[in-house]
């Protein structure tokens, strides 16, 4: 149930509503390749969607109808049955997620978005107020893009498929590539493309010809700041355990059977042990990836995960060249800029796991943002703690436990030069952003890049002042940690990891990705776990550790953090390579405004350099790939458009 | 024979081309740690030792990565010209 488009046409001048809304959806079928519709209730407003069957096979059609509503929607909700009994609609009306969302809507209007279980985008037109609603899940799992204008407003799970429904050209929007050379995602509703919006996490908008209202229906539970009291430590893990068993158990939802990605950390080994425990006489079949590079290859703990487990594993084997050779596809889905090459070994897996025949795979993401897993956490930690005693020796000695997996930190002659990196950024620990100081430098560097238009100094406080403006106001009212998690949230997990590394890589090979970690009720149950509860020190999720202890693999739960990382700028050229790639951007970057193509030119002399070390500066891939990303993404959208003429 | 100006120019070339901030300053600041002033990250630092080390064929042991030995443009030519 997997990709949505429609118009609301004002003034009834858009011709060929219909025939524009199929062309939508065909070019986004790999997201609903079993079927595909599209219907009106009046000449205001045509919507359509294309279909994965997952739940309800022959009762699951949409979009459906009756004399007021038109409805349909993209993702699940997992607790429609649930629902059907809190609202008492009768079982009579419904046998499909669909048909019961048109009772619900009738019954519940827009309050029945907050009490939803699931990973949704959905779209209600009502013709008798002529109004159109159109909601997205609070995390962002699902996309839905927009154009608003005077005439129509325009919606599509994907943008490409805006290219149909109107005539649009793709240019870049300056402020979005300078939201992503420093944030690593557009903020907001901001796509990078100028005039394209999209539905932010948790709020759904009201559309009628005179306005439109973006309203907030999800609270983010980490404000809330209600702390459960544990009487042991014990009790604490038995609560995590049984909250995280729950909602893997409420995902095992569909027809088709399900999979489970399997990185080797301790958030998918979890979902195995979880899933294996649910169905102990189901085969479960897990995926993942391998690298031939072996600084970032996790087969070994993969290998012993599907011991432990008795799992049906398969992997995939990533080359460097793989990386480059499949780069513009991945840039054809993702639809933004990358800073980074990661996606493309996952549009690789889910090619796999598509292949191997299966629909629906789980997947850790959201873990480290809930139970504070990230490094990024313990760095806030440890910076605090060194800060309240800045002469200390032994507090940065601290650092030398963080980015086990990053060869300077690993490394220990490269200690002092790492502490006197830190020791610039300790103090202001008031700051909103002080968790994020450290990363967000980068701005400075990978913005030069790129040419604005404006002083790079007024960008940076723009574009600081449009996120204060996004963010929840009340975020300065809670703990250090849980602003972290939340400014997490609001940038890296909904802007690129449940986007560019999920939906966008699943769905173009017609996989669902299941997110357990990121259930509602889950994500409300753990932030009643208190900040220290949850990390002890700089543990990373050291309660999930003990959580988990003696039921995968010992070796895992004790394992440091390990970031999923792939090659970078060096797949694309080195000392004595070039790909087809890096001559594509080479040629035409001269010809993207957005481009600085003299320094582009200049950074590839570096990477290029016999010398230059092989991971080079972490800023300068981000640069090379952006530019990568943009001078591929101003081709493949340009062919978008082409598409309205065949 | 390299002469210490000469390597000052090789290493602040090398470093413009990964980062054009260089480019936009007055001067290029030569005593002080590039790591404080934020024009450097901790990969940096790896990659300019990699490039040193290669370019000069010579070996910069774990203990001369400090600010007081390599904390600067002038500093790092300073401990090359040293070795070469």
């Amino acid at each position: 149930m997997c990709g949505i488009a429609g118009i609301f046409d004002f003034k009834k001048k858009v011709s060929f509503k219909g025939n524009r809304i199929n062309r939508a959806l065909k070019l986004i079928n790999y997201r609903g390749p079993d079927d595909l519709h599209y219907t009106n209730s009046d000449d205001f407003f045509y919507g359509g969607a294309v279909r994965l069957s997952i739940e309800a096979l022959n009762h699951g059609k949409q979009p459906i109808k009756d004399d007021r509503y038109v409805i349909a929607f993209n993702g699940e909700i997992f607790n429609y049955k649930e629902l059907a009994l809190k609202y008492n609609i009768s079982k009579k009306l419904f046998n499909s997620e669909i048909q019961f969302l048109l009772e619900a809507w009738k019954i519940k209007g827009n309050t029945m978005f907050k009490d939803f279980e699931g990973q949704f985008a959905i779209f209600i037109y009502d013709s008798y107020k002529k109004e159109l609603i159109i909601a997205r899940d609070p995390f962002g799992i699902r996309p839905l893009f927009f154009i608003s204008n005077k005439k129509f407003f325009s919606f599509c799970s994907e943008i490409k498929g805006l290219s149909q429904l109107s005539n649009i050209s793709f240019s870049f929007d300056k402020f979005a590539v300078g939201q992503i050379s420093m944030f690593w995602s557009t903020i907001g509703d901001r796509t990078i493309f100028e005039n394209i919006k999209q539905v932010k996490r948790g709020h759904y908008l009201i559309v009628s010809e005179t306005k439109m209202k973006q309203i907030r229906y999800w609270e983010e539970p980490l404000l809330n700041n209600e702390l459960k009291e544990f009487k042991s430590y014990n009790e604490a893990k038995d609560f995590l355990f049984s909250s995280l068993e729950s909602s893997v158990k409420m995902q095992c939802h569909g027809e088709v059977g399900y999979a489970s990605y399997l990185s080797g950390g301790i958030d998918s080994s979890a979902l195995s042990y979880f899933l294996k425990k649910l169905n102990p006489d189901q085969k479960l079949e897990t995926f993942s990836i391998t690298f031939d590079n072996k600084e970032y290859d996790e087969s070994s703990a993969q290998k012993e995960a599907e011991r432990f487990l008795g799992l049906d594993h398969t992997s995939i084997n990533i080359k460097n060249q793989d990386i480059s050779s499949n780069f513009r596809k991945v840039i054809n889905h993702a639809e933004t800029l990358l800073f980074r090459t990661a996606p493309v070994p996952l549009y690789l897996l889910s090619q796999k796991v598509n292949k191997m025949g299966q629909k629906v795979v789980f997947t850790g993401e959201g873990a480290d943002e809930i139970l504070l897993g990230y490094d990024l956490f313990a760095e806030n930690r440890i910076r605090r703690f060194w800060n309240k005693n800045p002469g200390s020796n032994m507090r940065p000695k601290l650092l030398t436990r963080l980015y086990n997996y990053l060869p300077q930190f690993k490394n220990s002659r490269y200690f002092n030069i790492i502490k006197d990196f830190y020791s610039n950024s300790l103090s202001d620990t008031d700051d909103l952003f002080y968790s994020h100081f450290v990363r967000w430098h980068q701005f400075q560097q990978v913005s030069s890049f790129f040419n604005f238009g404006i002083k790079q100094k007024e960008l940076e406080e723009n574009i600081l002042n449009e996120f204060i403006s996004q963010i929840p106001v009340d975020l300065n009212k809670t703990s250090s940690d849980r602003k972290a998690q939340i400014l997490e949230f609001e940038t890296l997990l909904s802007g690129y990891l449940l986007s560019s590394q999920g939906d966008r890589m699943t769905m173009a090979n017609s996989v669902e990705g299941r997110y357990p970690f990121l259930s509602q009720k889950f994500v409300k149950d753990m932030s009643k776990i208190s900040d220290n509860l949850k990390t002890l020190g700089i543990r990373s999720k050291s309660l999930f550790r003990e959580t988990m202890f003696k039921k995968i693999p010992n070796s895992i739960t004790k394992r440091p953090k390990i970031a999923y990382q792939a090659p970078e700028a060096k797949c694309f050229l080195d000392n004595n390579f070039i790909s087809d790639e890096a001559i594509f951007l080479n040629d035409t970057s001269k010809d993207i405004d957005i481009i600085n193509h003299k320094n582009l030119l200049s950074l590839n002399k570096k990477i290029t350099n016999k010398y230059s070390s092989d991971r080079l500066g972490f800023r300068e891939n981000m640069a090379y790939i952006m530019c990568m990303s943009a001078a591929q993404l101003s081709d493949v959208s340009k062919k978008w458009n082409n598409e309205q003429t065949k | 024979m390299n002469k210490q100006s000469e390597i000052v120019d090789t290493i602040i070339d090398y470093l413009k081309k990964g980062n054009p901030v260089y480019n936009d300053l007055q001067e290029i600041p030569l005593d002080k740690s590039l790591v404080e002033l934020g024009y450097m990250d901790s990969f940096g630092v790896i990659d300019i030792v990699t490039f040193l080390e290669g370019n000069y064929s010579i070996t910069i042991k774990d203990d001369e990565i400090t600010k007081e030995k390599f904390g600067s443009i002038n500093k790092m030519a300073k401990l090359v010209k040293e070795k070469i």
